[in-house]
């Protein structure tokens, strides 16, 4: 019988040595030539992908237009949940209790002006308005409103925050949201959402329109390009009380994608300012990548875009491409 | 144990701090000088690593007849499985189980040591000869009954 417990010890004895062979091997990195380049600091990572000369313009190409496709989706987004006119009123019927005065609320299914259904559930505090904590699942089968695109997939909210009343002009409104697999579709294409977004919607300094969107993980494709945003945080702020209106944005977060293979964080360091629907006019984005490789989106004015591109982040600047706004946006594939 | 400790060693007079997890609290502290550009930094730790912990579990697996193969080979397993973790291969596989890293069920320390690291056929070679360095060891010297 002690011939039996010494030997549980002593396998017991091996296992914690091997555990603590493993750990000591991963903290040390590998222990050897290849091994010592552990870089980040415990539990966290970098960014992975190197910009280098050859690749600063994709890079920054894909950067721009995956942030352009994020404000697309809040686009979407804003009268999807929040419109009160015909074209797409679901959600807030919910809120305003045509959908039905019993709460919490399931199978609720509203046919979509051209074709396709909404199916509801949720759980709503007072079915009359909305309140934070309120919760509403929207399924889109194809749904069709008439507004040049048709929807499918799920969306899921939260009401957190609420300032005024939506149906008017003047309101604060957060919304946690959850896209899977959300596929917005019209005649050029169709663009898919999945992840997660924090929505805000503040009108409360009306004419002026401030959106913010941030969440951990979102990902969006769009005619080939793909790509997620990892703990983002994006502000837009329109003057519609100016003509033509003036238009605010400041961005922050990692993306990663299929057009960047690997991953880079991106922040303004001076916010990019536009007026209408022209290219902006001032502005600097800070792209960074592994290794402290940097590109720098400097927005000289609505017809020059200056990249500065610093392979080593020793803040001497390799390369200077001059290049455009409109073809960051569209350049994604170099 | 003193294999160990002079692995420890190479670490502490041969190696950025900043680039070594264990180290990194104290990179701020670290001398000017080192000796990274030694040969022997480079792999020494490998098989001072190996040796050391082979040695180990052939000693907790006392006296079982075959502990020197068991132990040796054991360890040499284990060890080659760590630095596979840190080929191409091994690091997309990983990646592919998430989208980013960072967010994916990998602990962070295993993801930086997977996607940072390099795999180096120098560090399993090393490996290699601490394990049987250990098994000669082991091998040789008697155990008192």
């Amino acid at each position: 019988m002690k011939a039996l417990e010494r030997g549980w010890y002593r396998m017991a004895a091996v296992l914690v040595f091997a555990a603590f062979g493993i750990v000591t091997t991963i903290a040390t990195g590998g222990g050897g030539g290849g091994g010592d380049t552990i870089a980040p600091p415990p539990g966290t990572t970098g960014p992975t992908l190197a910009i280098t000369v050859a690749n600063g313009e994709d890079v920054c190409a894909a950067t721009v237009t995956g942030i352009m496709m994020l404000f697309d989706v809040s686009e979407i987004s804003d009268p999807l949940v929040l419109s009160a006119d015909d074209a797409m009123p679901a959600l807030l019927k919910v809120g305003s209790g045509e959908a039905g005065s019993e709460v919490p609320f399931s199978g609720i299914v509203e046919p979509c002006a051209a074709g396709g259904t909404i199916t509801l559930s949720g759980d709503v505090a007072d079915p009359n308005t909305l309140t934070v904590g309120d919760t509403i699942t929207a399924v889109f089968d194809n749904c069709d409103e008439n507004d040049g695109y048709v929807i499918d997939g799920e969306l899921e909210l939260i009401v957190a925050a609420i300032n005024g009343d939506p149906l008017t002009d003047v309101f604060l409104i957060t919304l946690d949201m959850q896209l899977t697999n959300l596929v917005v579709s019209d005649a050029s294409g169709g663009a898919t959402a999945d992840g997660d977004m924090t929505l805000t919607l503040d009108t409360l300094d009306f004419p002026v329109i401030a959106t913010a969107l941030s969440g951990d993980e979102l990902q969006l494709s769009e005619a080939g390009l793909s790509v997620t945003f990892q703990n983002y945080d994006h502000t837009l702020e329109i003057d519609t009380g100016l003509v033509p209106q003036t238009v605010l944005a400041e961005v922050f977060g990692r993306i990663g994608g299929n057009a960047l293979g690997g991953t880079v964080d991106y922040e303004t360091v001076t916010p990019i300012q536009a007026t209408g629907d022209n290219p902006p006019y001032v502005g600097e984005i800070l792209i960074t990548g592994a290794d402290d490789s940097q590109v720098r989106i400097v927005i000289v004015n609505e017809k020059l875009v200056r990249l500065e591109i610093d392979e080593d982040g020793d803040g001497v600047v390799d390369e200077f491409i001059d290049t455009t706004w409109s073809a960051l946006e569209g350049d994604t594939t170099g | 144990m003193a294999s160990l400790l002079l692995g420890v060693g190479v670490y502490l007079i041969g190696r950025d701090w900043g680039s070594v997890l264990f180290l990194q609290p104290f990179a701020a502290l670290q001398p000017s000088w080192n000796i990274a550009a030694m040969p022997a930094g480079a792999w020494l730790p490998s098989l001072l690593h190996a040796y050391g912990f082979a040695l180990l579990i052939i000693l907790m697996l006392r006296p079982h007849p075959r502990a020197p193969v068991y132990g040796a080979s054991g360890w040499l397993l284990i060890a080659a499985l760590l630095e596979w973790l840190q080929s191409t291969p091994a690091e997309a596989l990983i990646l592919s189980m998430y989208r980013l890293p960072g967010t994916g069920p990998v602990p962070g320390l295993v993801e930086a040591y997977v996607i940072h690291g390099r795999f180096d056929s120098g560090d399993l070679l090393a490996a290699a000869l601490g394990c049987l360095a250990a098994f000669a060891a082991a091998h040789t010297v008697e155990v008192p009954k």
